[in-house]
């Protein structure tokens, strides 16, 4: 699964969510992508969950890009733990993701094909999505 | 290409990002036309218009002329630049450059590819198209539609590069000779089983990367880390 290599501090505070994506809004590697249209934590279980439902639909021909990294450290006290004692233990890797972020790519495929595969891989993630073609 | 599309625009007076989104909520989206040594005017255009010369095979690179409230501007414009709106893809704002029809422009013109690629028909390959669009130089007039680029006669591992395109005279290409706009990459391989998602998936991190100088070499002792309780305001 996605994660960085090296971080400088193993723990995060959670950030603020406002607002659109500016960068990373645009179809700029493949003929289709996948828009967010939510706000919303991704995290690298669901990335490579969404990967391989598009690749495995598409099985041959094809290329994919995922233009999220999940590079936000999410941590989680155990069950049954009183609160205090120090924040919990990091668990999970997360890319922030705000409306109009275009999540993953795809090229050499059909619209159609596109289209499903897309959609399958939209049915993994916490967000409501939406297909996208490049713009000439 | 030229054309002799005239879009209406209306000059606005209320500046700024209220205005703006004042104008937009009204069906209008604030433009502004610059270049060619003359001022800068602010201006509303219908997005419709706008989306009309979008679809034209020129695209961004058509010339047209535009009609200031009612009266006809001297001189042609193109699009310079959108903006939209990352969700709803609407236009929020759009740059008009004033186009002098004896000075070289500077336009990126889309590649076109044609035909199917031997390489993946038959061979299974995967056409990846690298560059889509080229910039060059040249007269207003000699725009071209598009950059056609024939790729039947591709097999696997072979590519097209810029240097191979051909343009008519008088279009002169800008930036790396050297980039490839096509190219056929070998069929993917079958994917791997990913190894079992287990607790020892889960339990590995990431190096920390550690703050100031290595291996003790600074002058000063490396400061006592402070639990957050002991550091003050003022340090955050």
């Amino acid at each position: 699964m996605l994660m960085p290599s090296k971080v400088r501090y193993r723990k995060q505070q959670r950030g603020r969510r406002a607002g659109k994506a500016e960068t990373g809004s645009s179809v700029s590697f493949g003929d289709y992508g996948l828009k967010a249209l939510e706000t919303g934590w991704i995290t690298a279980r669901q990335i490579e969950a969404s990967r391989v439902a598009m690749t495995r639909f598409v099985k041959r021909g094809g290329k994919v890009w995922v233009r999220i990294f999940p590079d936000k450290p999410i941590t989680k006290k155990p069950a049954e733990t009183r609160m205090g004692k120090g924040k919990g233990a990091p668990e999970a890797w997360v890319a922030v993701v705000k409306p109009g972020r275009v999540l993953f790519e795809m090229e050499g495929l059909d619209e159609r094909t596109a289209r499903e595969a897309m959609r399958l891989a939209g049915h993994k993630l916490p967000m409501k999505t939406k297909f996208v073609a490049r713009q000439g | 290409m030229i054309t002799d599309i005239v879009v209406d625009v209306v000059p606005r007076t209320d500046l700024g990002k209220n205005a703006s989104r004042r104008y937009r909520r009204a069906g209008k989206v604030p433009a502004v036309i610059y270049g060619a040594g003359q001022p800068a005017v602010s201006v509303l255009v219908d997005p419709h218009r706008v989306d009309e010369i979008l679809k034209l095979e020129a695209g961004r690179n058509t010339i047209f002329s535009l009609s200031v409230s009612g009266k006809s501007e001297a001189g042609a414009v193109m699009i310079k630049a959108l903006d939209r709106d990352p969700v709803t893809d609407d236009y929020r704002h759009v740059d008009l450059v004033r186009v002098r029809l004896d000075r070289a422009v500077h336009v990126k013109v889309p590649v076109r590819l044609l035909g199917l690629a031997e390489g993946v028909k038959n061979e299974g390959g995967v056409l990846e198209f690298v560059i889509r669009e080229i910039e060059v130089e040249c007269l207003p007039r000699e725009i071209p539609e598009h950059i056609d680029v024939d790729v039947s006669g591709l097999h696997v591992n072979q590519g097209i590069p810029v240097k191979d395109l051909r343009l008519k005279e008088g279009v002169k290409i800008l930036g790396d000779l050297e980039g490839v706009v096509v190219v056929v990459a070998p069929p993917r391989a079958e994917e791997t089983p990913a190894p079992a998602e287990g607790a020892e998936a889960e339990a590995a991190e990431p190096e920390v990367i550690k703050k100031g100088k290595e291996a003790g070499e600074s002058e000063e002792p490396p400061a006592k880390e402070k639990s957050p309780r002991e550091k003050s305001p003022k340090e955050k």
